[in-house]
């Protein structure tokens, strides 16, 4: 009887709770994070809910929905203990969404601070990983934004939307960054994020009041690496190109030129594209093999007429074109900059595993810039949108 | 001995035993040991372990066969006598007894790791202990009827986290298959083998128990093999979903496997939810390892009851586990090293020895008349 | 110093939980085997908690087994 009695008292002793227990209102939520260097240390950005003033709710006093938070420190570990100076909780990385490094940090190499990230076991491998253009990160995360209450929010769905609708956006988290590194011969690469429009308006209140905010953030470019320093960014075209062959398009709009100051516009909808890896001679030659799948969306010019299959040929052929110069312009900044982006090296690891551990070393500085890169684009242009021949008199 | 034989468990019992303790603490750091050595081609030697396991698999069942409802150590006392059968005896029971520190050792870790690391390790394997020790005083009936309930939840639970995890599967992990050569492939199943199978010697202990008409073979062959497979699977999907390299850097991939699960952006974060797969296997395993432990001591000394030595074995379990692991980085080049050869020897080699030992003293007693 | 008089407190109370029985059904066998892994136990953990520092078992197998070491 005593037996069962302290059985049951032994079980309700632990069932009540554990020891780690951290109460909902102990949790400091960090949404986002900055890392800047700064004079030999870390610049550690958090950004940190208000959760009173997300709720749904109204909310009842005027304080911002998110709170800033900075910690110096040598590590990243360091800085966000030294916050708790400053801050009332103890942070909580459970839900963190973004990590924003700056372009310096990102030059001098990312590895230190994506250590202490993966060794971490309340942080998880799904959040996204930007590079700040141009400017520190704690710039990025003071912005107030519209839309969207909690500003990383926006920031990485705008990241994740944009990624599939608009080609020169990729967007990369934890792990993908970890496969990137730890592997050979395919070079990581990082989207970049900035702020356009004024900057000094852009961390109060101040900049949603207007209908159009004065200042606002946008993904421009994607940042190169070779191992784990940046090198450079991608224009425009390259970046299109990069995505492109790295299977990353889902969809995005091509404009062709028809006219004087006219285009025609296609939309992308689907994007599938492989690499094929080829040994002749003992030289290494990749097919790009892109499939892809469009629709007519904007046609202003009458003398295009998107009734005829011929059209449809002639079109599909030049739009074809245009995917095959960003392909290639992405292939030749690529070499230029002496690092596998694309991945060729990782394909051919998997296809040819004896060539590969003999070229692995030096297949960056030697064996990829002189690779032949061959490319098999098939578009097709399905549909013209719910109208055939415009009817509006020019 | 008549406490020890009365109770029963049936043989589909026994089986479900088996599948969760070969599963066991293997799913928990197994996947990067083996990913270490073989990368990509983790999964290849999990096949191959899975073949040695069913050989080691069969060595046990023959002696199972021959233990005619003895225990291991009771058929060691009676046949081998007094002097060779109480070493091979305490051999067995250093064995069951070390098993037990390794996997106390694995929970103790994976907990404050990964889940709670403030709790101090103690706390942890204090509680986790007393289940076992319940579990034990409980009997035999009790915690086979436990495996029984038990075993639907955990194959719903494997059965989640593979269906909810085959979109992010990607077939190119795989590539390329086997390019380092048979030498990595078979350098990284030595650790599954002998985690999985080797150790599942414990079983030996169970055989007065099973209620089974006939030879023991099937049970224990079908266990190793569901059970490898089992384990197959998980290899395969952390190879598939994570790729080598995040394999081999992570300490627990299935734990990151589970974080990975995103369904709809609506199901995730159910990490926490699966960690009582894992709960479950390396209870199981440690229930059996402590059952083995407690039963076989009081049979080596003939006693007439064991629970009195359910605490103060617990206590030097415990007290051991914590001398045994100053830090997790001795920890694990002693397991990834040496420990498997400390398995190979007593769990392999002792084993067939005995069954060796126990064919000839039959042979004697027949010819002796 | 209070974990000792917990170690102390908790085997006494383990005594006390199985002691009782055997003396009961006079088994003194099993009496005696029981208070020498008892008093083992209880060793083994106040040396813990006292931080006196106990052999880790996992390094005689590294020294029997590493070929190289």
């Amino acid at each position: 009887m005593i037996y069962r009695i302290t059985l049951i008292g032994l079980c309700l002793l632990m069932l009540a709770g554990c020891w780690s227990r951290r109460e909902l209102d102990e949790l400091l939520v960090v949404v986002g994070i900055g890392v800047d260097w700064e004079e030999g240390e870390y610049l550690v950005s958090f950004q940190t809910v208000n959760p009173s003033e997300i709720s749904m709710q109204k909310s009842t006093s005027d304080r911002p929905p998110v709170t800033l938070f900075q910690g110096r420190g040598k590590s990243v570990f360091e800085a966000a203990r030294s916050l708790t100076a400053e801050a009332p909780r103890k942070v909580y990385m459970g839900h963190l969404q973004l990590l924003i490094l700056s372009e310096t940090l990102a030059k001098k190499g990312i590895n230190d601070v994506l250590d202490g990230m993966l060794r971490d076991n309340e942080a998880r491998m799904d959040f996204h990983i930007e590079i700040a253009r141009g400017m520190k990160a704690e710039k990025l995360l003071k912005l107030y934004t519209p839309l969207e209450k909690l500003p990383t929010h926006s920031m990485q769905r705008s990241l994740i939307t944009s990624e599939k609708a608009w080609a020169p956006t990729v967007s990369v988290t934890l792990d993908e960054v970890m496969n990137r590194l730890s592997g050979e011969g395919f070079e990581l690469a990082l989207p970049g994020i900035q702020l356009i429009g004024d900057r000094a308006l852009s961390e109060s209140k101040t900049n949603i009041e207007k209908f159009q905010p004065p200042s606002r953030f946008r993904y421009m470019g994607i940042a190169a690496f070779k191992e784990d320093k940046m090198i450079g960014w991608l224009s425009e075209k390259e970046s299109k190109g990069y995505t492109d062959i790295t299977d990353n398009l889902t969809s995005t709009s091509i404009e062709l030129a028809c006219g004087d100051r006219k285009y025609t516009g296609i939309e992308v909808i689907s994007s599938k594209s492989k690499l094929e890896t080829k040994l002749r001679n003992g030289k290494p030659e990749i097919i790009v093999h892109i499939l892809t799948e469009a629709n007519i969306v904007d046609s202003p010019c009458m003398d295009v007429d998107v009734t005829d299959p011929a059209t449809i040929n002639r079109l599909q052929e030049e739009t074809a074109q245009v995917l095959k110069s960003n392909a290639e312009a992405a292939v030749r900044r690529a070499k230029r900059m002496k690092s596998d982006i694309l991945g060729f090296g990782n394909k051919f690891g998997k296809e040819h595993p004896g060539y590969w551990k003999q070229v692995e070393d030096s297949w960056n500085d030697q064996y990829f810039p002189l690779a032949k890169v061959e490319f098999d684009i098939e578009l097709y242009i399905r549909k013209t949108g719910t109208t055939g021949k415009s009817t509006l008199k020019k | 001995m008549k406490e020890y034989t009365n109770a029963k468990m049936s043989v589909r019992q026994f089986t479900i035993l088996i599948i969760l303790a070969s599963i066991g603490d293997s799913i928990l750091i197994l996947p990067t040991i083996t990913a270490a050595s073989a990368k990509q081609d983790a999964w290849l030697s999990m096949v191959l372990a899975l073949l040695l396991g069913m050989a080691a698999g069969g060595l046990f069942a023959a002696i199972a066969n021959r233990l005619r409802g003895e225990s291991l150590i009771s058929a060691a006392q009676q046949r081998l006598g007094i002097w060779a059968g109480s070493t091979v005896s305490i051999l067995f029971i250093i064995e069951f007894f070390m098993c037990g520190l390794t996997l106390m050792s694995e929970m103790g870790q994976f907990m404050t790791t990964q889940l709670m690391p403030e709790t101090p390790v103690n706390a942890i394997l204090l509680f986790f202990l007393s289940v076992i020790i319940i579990a034990y005083r409980y009997g035999v009936e009790a915690f086979a009827r436990m495996s029984e309930l038990l075993f639907p939840v955990f194959m719903s639970l494997l059965a989640v986290l593979v269906v909810f995890l085959m979109p992010q599967a990607e077939i190119e992990n795989l590539q390329p298959i086997a390019a380092g050569g048979l030498g990595p492939i078979m350098r990284g199943a030595f650790p599954p083998f002998a985690a999985g199978f080797m150790e599942m010697v414990v079983l030996l202990m169970l055989v007065p128990h099973v209620a089974a008409k006939t030879k023991l073979t099937r049970p224990i062959i079908s266990g190793f093999a569901i059970g490898g497979f089992l384990l197959l699977v998980i290899v395969a999907l952390c190879v598939l979903v994570l790729g080598p390299n995040l394999m081999e850097t992570k300490y627990y991939p299935t734990f990151v496997l589970a974080q990975k699960i995103s369904i709809g952006n609506f199901l995730e974060r159910l990490e926490a939810i699966l960690a009582f797969l894992w709960v479950i296997t390396v209870f199981f395993k440690m229930l059996l390892v402590y059952y083995s432990l407690t039963s076989g001591i009081a049979q080596l000394l003939r006693l007439k009851e064991s629970r009195m030595l359910t605490i103060p074995l617990g206590m030097l379990l415990l007290v051991f586990t914590i001398a045994g692991t100053p830090n997790i980085a001795v920890y694990n080049e002693i397991i990834v090293r040496d420990y498997p050869w400390f398995d190979l020897s007593f769990c392999i080699a002792l084993p067939a020895l005995f069954l060796v030992a126990l064919h000839l003293t039959r042979k004697r007693k027949v010819k002796g008349g | 110093m209070p974990s000792l008089i917990a170690v102390l407190a908790f085997a006494a109370g383990a005594f006390w939980l199985e002691a009782p029985g055997l003396i009961r059904r006079k088994l003194t066998k099993e009496l005696v085997v029981f208070i020498l892994f008892l008093l083992a136990g209880t060793a083994f953990y106040a040396a813990l908690v006292l931080e006196v520092r106990l052999p880790n078992l996992f390094q005689i197998i590294k020294l029997v087994y590493r070929i190289d070491a």
